[in-house]
């Protein structure tokens, strides 16, 4: 006689970030299949390498002949067709270029169905792009997204900011090493916050680039009325940032977390959740 | 605006560089905290050596300012904690009495501790 369910889901929850443990428990039976399977699949990651690894050989070979927009994300279909994005609670996407609505759209039902996700990371995003087409592509997160991190975005901090405005119950917001933030359109402006539960009352994670140093401050400045991060880290910006923050970031902020730049070592990227 | 709420404020740093952060800047920003509840100034400190042979000043720069800014300020409030974090540490003697030389007020008063976490050392590569 095996495990009680109740032991077993519990010592697989111990085991849920690590995927090469968890799979190689799927295989042992029945019971751990059972309680692995939606920790195994918790995190879609639309990489490049796992959309090559389910193109078949003619996608591949026009793949190489550079006529590909509708495969690049053939992952998530392939997914979403064997029934796994049920269990998807995260999304990475990294397409290593900048992601477009062109890539997307082919699989636009399937990234429609993800209605359980709480946590999004998008790599070299440029929000102006999706401008046009964040209500038929974003807003069945609207419900659950809590978490929205864009590592690498191109473009001004403002339309970051507009877009994650956008998700009524995001409570954290990470942007990591924006690049071309000096460039700003004139009328572009942050909504003003009038909602009287409003988003952004978690986490607040801001890594800097050497050249685009003073982004951070800015960003924190800029922030609308009503928005009260309860926690702030601030990564690769010079210490003085910290009193930007502590005089802009609002009455509610606990916790300020500083890691300057020229440290002379490299701190990794905890995920924002 | 003024902030009232804040608890805690840390400051991450590879140790052989920790001095960049007995900086005017580190000052300033704990001279701008208003905050009544303000109770806790943690170091996160990665990249620790195994040995700590040269003396303290050396590993650590001059604390001096801050330590007599700590105590001033907040150290005079019961639960306040300056709070030096680390990986593993090989050489923890040392390390502590290195730390407490370079905050001798605070070191008199109580307030320094020490916590070690396996996490920090994952952080820094």
């Amino acid at each position: 006689m095996g495990l009680p369910q109740e032991l077993v889901d519990h010592i697989m929850d111990m085991l849920q970030n690590d995927l090469r443990a968890l799979e190689a428990c799927s295989l042992t039976c029945k019971a751990m299949f059972a309680s692995t399977r939606h920790l195994i699949h918790q995190t879609l990651r639309l990489t490049r390498r796992n959309n090559q690894s389910v193109l078949t050989l003619e996608e591949k070979l026009r793949y190489l002949r550079w006529d590909y927009h509708d495969t690049e994300l053939r992952f998530l279909s392939y997914m979403g067709e064997r029934g796994f994005l049920q269990y998807t609670r995260q999304v990475h996407i990294r397409m290593g270029r900048i992601f477009t609505p062109n890539i997307l759209i082919p699989h636009l039902d399937y990234f429609r169905s993800l209605d359980r996700v709480h946590s999004l990371t998008i790599e070299t995003f440029d929000a102006i792009i999706w401008r046009n087409y964040y209500k038929p592509t974003f807003v069945h997160f609207h419900p659950t997204l809590t978490s929205l991190t864009f590592h690498d975005p191109v473009n001004h901090y403002r339309f970051l900011l507009q877009f994650a405005l956008q998700f009524p119950n995001l409570e954290n917001l990470c942007i990591e090493r924006l690049r071309d933030s000096e460039w700003i359109r004139p009328d572009l402006t942050i909504p003003t916050i009038v909602d009287k539960s409003p988003p952004l009352r978690g986490h607040l994670r801001l890594v800097g680039v050497d050249i685009a140093v003073q982004w951070p401050a800015e960003f924190a400045y800029e922030l609308p009325d009503g928005i009260n991060f309860r926690s702030v880290e601030l990564q690769d910006v010079p210490c003085n940032h910290a009193q930007h923050i502590l005089s802009g970031c609002g009455h509610t902020l606990e916790n300020l977390t500083v890691v300057p730049r020229g440290i002379g070592a490299h701190r990794t990227s905890r995920s924002c959740r | 605006m003024e902030n009232i709420t804040l608890r805690r404020l840390t400051f991450c740093v590879a140790f052989p560089r920790v001095s960049i952060l007995s900086s005017d800047l580190t000052f300033e920003a704990l001279s701008t905290i208003t905050s009544l509840v303000f109770c806790e100034f943690v170091l996160e400190l990665g990249k620790l050596p195994s040995l700590f042979s040269r003396p303290s000043s050396e590993h650590w720069g001059d604390w001096e300012e801050i330590d007599r800014l700590l105590e001033e300020r907040f150290a005079k409030r019961k639960n306040f904690r300056l709070i030096i974090k680390t990986g593993k540490l090989y050489d923890r003697e040392t390390f502590q009495a290195h730390a407490r030389e370079s905050f001798p007020l605070l070191a008199r008063r109580g307030c320094i501790r020490f916590e070690t976490s396996h996490s920090i050392d994952q952080y820094w590569r």
